[in-house]
């Protein structure tokens, strides 16, 4: 620890009113301070501002507590809460089924727009059938291979030489 | 087991043992017994009451569900004490703190507490003069570097000693020495300054 001088200095006036030097400097800066008037007076103003701290602090420090120890308790009960309620619980809240909701309905605009299959994709016919009662045609286009058939409407049995 | 009651006084020893079970009027009992005393050391590092208010809620739940890590080599206080400090010195927070500083200088409405106007004990010129004092003190604090007023708020506020508290902020004990100083220089002189400046106006 360094020596007290008795040059009047603040950092060991500092320490003194901490009570931070040893027991023998504390005894000399004592005993100078009592004869020095302009330590004495940076030891009453280092009273006076530890006062004025403390008193500030705790002014600013009357909140509320009533709300805080409330709020900690829901807190804990709600901790205390089976699994099963809880996801139950998140699972009713707006907070989740209006974002999942609304994710869903972008994921489905999405794949409507984007993934159904294009009207004007080019197509092949592979083979095609006409005869008298139907007709069968295969397109291709370049994802899938469609097979159409169809009858028809006005059946003419004269024409089967029956 | 039975537990105590709201009227009958818990040691230690009975509050540690009654949350490691888990016990809501134990719980109860923590938040009572102690969130004024952090909240106040949350708030001489943060100067700000809802940050503090908040701390001081993280601190308590999470003692609730970790109770179990202590190991009662200290005082349980001491030990809720160096969370709470923890906490305050956590980056992210500071990093918000810090915003919020410079977005909004002053914490107006904060603090305004409510006193009769016109009685004995707080005529207006006195109200003036203690609002004006309080302001100063407020923004004199805030002028400190954090590291430097975390170090006088123990000081000042939990009365610890340069060795406890360098314990605490694992640092030096001459370190511990020079930040108070610098912090009381500094506060001194940013009060002397506003208090000029007042004068001047």
């Amino acid at each position: 620890m360094k020596k007290p001088s008795r040059n009047c200095d603040p950092v060991i006036v500092s320490r003194f009113f901490d009570k931070e030097l040893d027991p023998a400097d504390n005894a000399s800066v004592d005993r100078h301070i009592n004869s020095c008037p302009s330590c004495r007076k940076m030891l009453d103003d280092l009273k006076t501002l530890s006062r004025q701290v403390r008193t500030h602090i705790t002014g600013r420090c009357d909140t509320d507590h009533a709300s805080i120890e409330k709020s900690l308790l829901e807190t804990i009960c709600k901790k205390k809460t089976p699994f099963g309620e809880r996801v139950k619980e998140a699972m009713l809240a707006k907070k989740v089924w209006i974002p999942v909701t609304a994710a869903a309905s972008l994921l489905l605009v999405f794949f409507t727009v984007f993934q159904s299959p294009g009207v004007s994709e080019p197509s092949a016919i592979i083979a095609s059938l006409s005869g008298d009662v139907s007709s069968v045609v295969i397109i291709e286009t370049p994802r899938t291979r469609q097979t159409i058939l169809w009858f028809n409407e006005e059946f003419n049995p004269e024409r089967l030489d029956l | 087991m039975s537990y105590k009651t709201n009227t009958q006084v818990w040691d230690e020893t009975e509050l540690v043992l009654g949350l490691k079970e888990k016990d809501e009027e134990a719980y109860r009992e923590l938040v009572r017994q102690y969130q004024a005393k952090l909240f106040r050391i949350a708030y001489g590092i943060t100067l700000d009451r809802e940050e503090s208010s908040d701390i001081v809620q993280d601190v308590l739940l999470r003692v609730y569900q970790h109770i179990h890590t202590f190991k009662g080599d200290s005082k349980f206080y001491f030990w809720l004490r160096r969370i709470t400090i923890n906490m305050c010195l956590n980056w992210h927070r500071r990093w918000k703190r810090r915003f919020r500083w410079r977005h909004q200088p002053l914490e107006k409405g904060e603090g305004e507490n409510v006193m009769e106007l016109g009685t004995e004990s707080y005529s207006p010129e006195t109200l003036y003069r203690e609002k004006e004092l309080e302001k100063i003190l407020q923004e004199g604090l805030k002028t400190i570097p954090e590291d430097a007023r975390t170090v006088f708020i123990l000081k000042e506020m939990e009365g610890l000693s340069y060795e406890d508290i360098a314990g605490i902020l694992k640092i030096n004990k001459g370190t511990v020495s020079s930040r108070i100083f610098y912090a009381r220089q500094k506060l001194k002189r940013s009060i002397s300054s506003m208090l000029d400046q007042g004068e001047t106006e």
